[in-house]
């Protein structure tokens, strides 16, 4: 949750702000419910774009990370690998139009 | 007196009270946007101002330990200052001013220039044309002329007068150090707490602050319907003509960011 002002209530409020991924899905204003949302379409093409992006350079972002912060870096990668399905299934959830866990 | 033409800069980016009035909320300068935190983008256009020294982050202590974690992921290799802010902008730029004190006053600091950690979309131009106004006269800010304004009186009717030289004032904004510095301290034994920094440097200092050319682009985050835009913007500007992401392209690709996720 994070302030922003909102435009339908003209005041700041707190919004929950909802991403796929790294792609910005919605916000929605804890006080009015005002919602903005990317049309669903948009949201998927948006989200494939960067999914590939991310794909394509996570490889080498492994590596830096390992090589900055090999101890760092080891500790973390199981944790990592066994929250990823679920990282997928809530930015699977926000791209068809249910709210992330 | 004009600043000889190699000052050296100090940039300031403010963070502390960024969208974090209401509650215990998260702050805005840290949501994603485009790859990485819209502070990141801040402080990518200040720390690639010309003949910049120093680089300043104003926080929130509560956001000490995730500044320290954005930074090294999606700035690394940039040194940058933590300085823990206070409760208003104003209180938050003296803070910094005062960290920076030591070197103003030895002269290893020329100017200062103070951005909005709200704003990660200033287009480079901007920043080069606020320094080189403020080297020449002292002080000065990137303005917005103001289309379709009018004065209405207390009864509701049109009052006239001219609006056209009013501006929207944008950050980032350049100041003489030492004046700078000096006025708010002076400001500070008055009482007196400024909106924003041009405001105590005209009341407390004998700055004149000279308006240039802001960009349109260079839009604050503040309203909700403000993160789409700037997330249009962002993508937008991956083009040839914009020198936002450009330069960053050109160093270490957008495909290179640091991630977010994934």
């Amino acid at each position: 949750m994070v302030v922003l002002a909102c435009s339908h209530c003209r005041a700041e409020h707190l919004h929950e702000v909802t991403y796929a991924g790294r792609v910005l899905a919605s916000t929605v204003c804890s006080n009015c419910g005002w919602e903005l949302a990317k049309d669903p379409a948009a949201l998927r093409r948006a989200w494939i774009t960067d999914m590939e992006r991310r794909v394509r350079t996570k490889p080498l972002r492994m590596l830096r990370s390992a090589v900055a912060h090999p101890v760092t870096f080891a500790r973390a990668l199981p944790g990592a690998v066994l929250v990823k399905p679920a990282q997928m299934t809530n930015e699977w959830r926000v791209l068809h139009g249910r709210r992330a866990d | 007196m004009p600043i000889p033409p190699r000052s050296r800069v100090a940039g300031v980016v403010l963070a502390a009270g960024t969208g974090t009035r209401v509650g215990a909320s998260r702050n805005k300068a840290y949501l994603p946007l485009g790859g990485r935190r819209i502070l990141s983008w801040s402080l990518d256009v200040i720390r690639r101002a010309p003949r910049l020294s120093r680089l300043v982050l104003v926080i929130r202590e509560a956001d000490r330990d995730l500044a320290a974690e954005v930074l090294a992921e999606e700035l690394p290799g940039t040194r940058v200052e933590l300085v823990v802010g206070g409760a208003t902008r104003h209180e938050s730029e003296h803070r910094a001013l005062e960290h920076l004190a030591g070197s103003i006053e030895q002269g290893r600091i020329d100017l200062v220039l103070i951005h909005d950690a709200a704003r990660p979309l200033t287009p480079a131009q901007v920043v080069r044309r606020v320094i080189t106004a403020a080297e020449r006269d002292g002080a000065a800010i990137p303005g917005m002329p103001v289309e379709g304004v009018l004065e209405v009186d207390d009864l509701s009717h049109l009052a006239g007068g001219d609006h056209e030289r009013l501006v929207t004032v944008q950050t980032p904004q350049a100041f003489r150090a030492g004046s700078l510095l000096a006025a708010y301290r002076a400001a500070a034994s008055d009482g007196f707490a400024g909106t924003d920094t041009a405001a105590c440097a005209e009341r407390y200092s004998e700055l004149r602050v000279t308006v240039v050319p802001g960009d349109q682009r260079n839009i604050k985050v503040t309203y909700a319907h403000d993160l789409f835009v700037a997330e249009r913007l962002l993508d937008a500007a991956t083009g040839p003509d914009d020198e936002v992401v450009k330069r960053d392209l050109g160093t270490h690709g957008r495909a290179g960011m640091q991630p977010l996720s994934g």
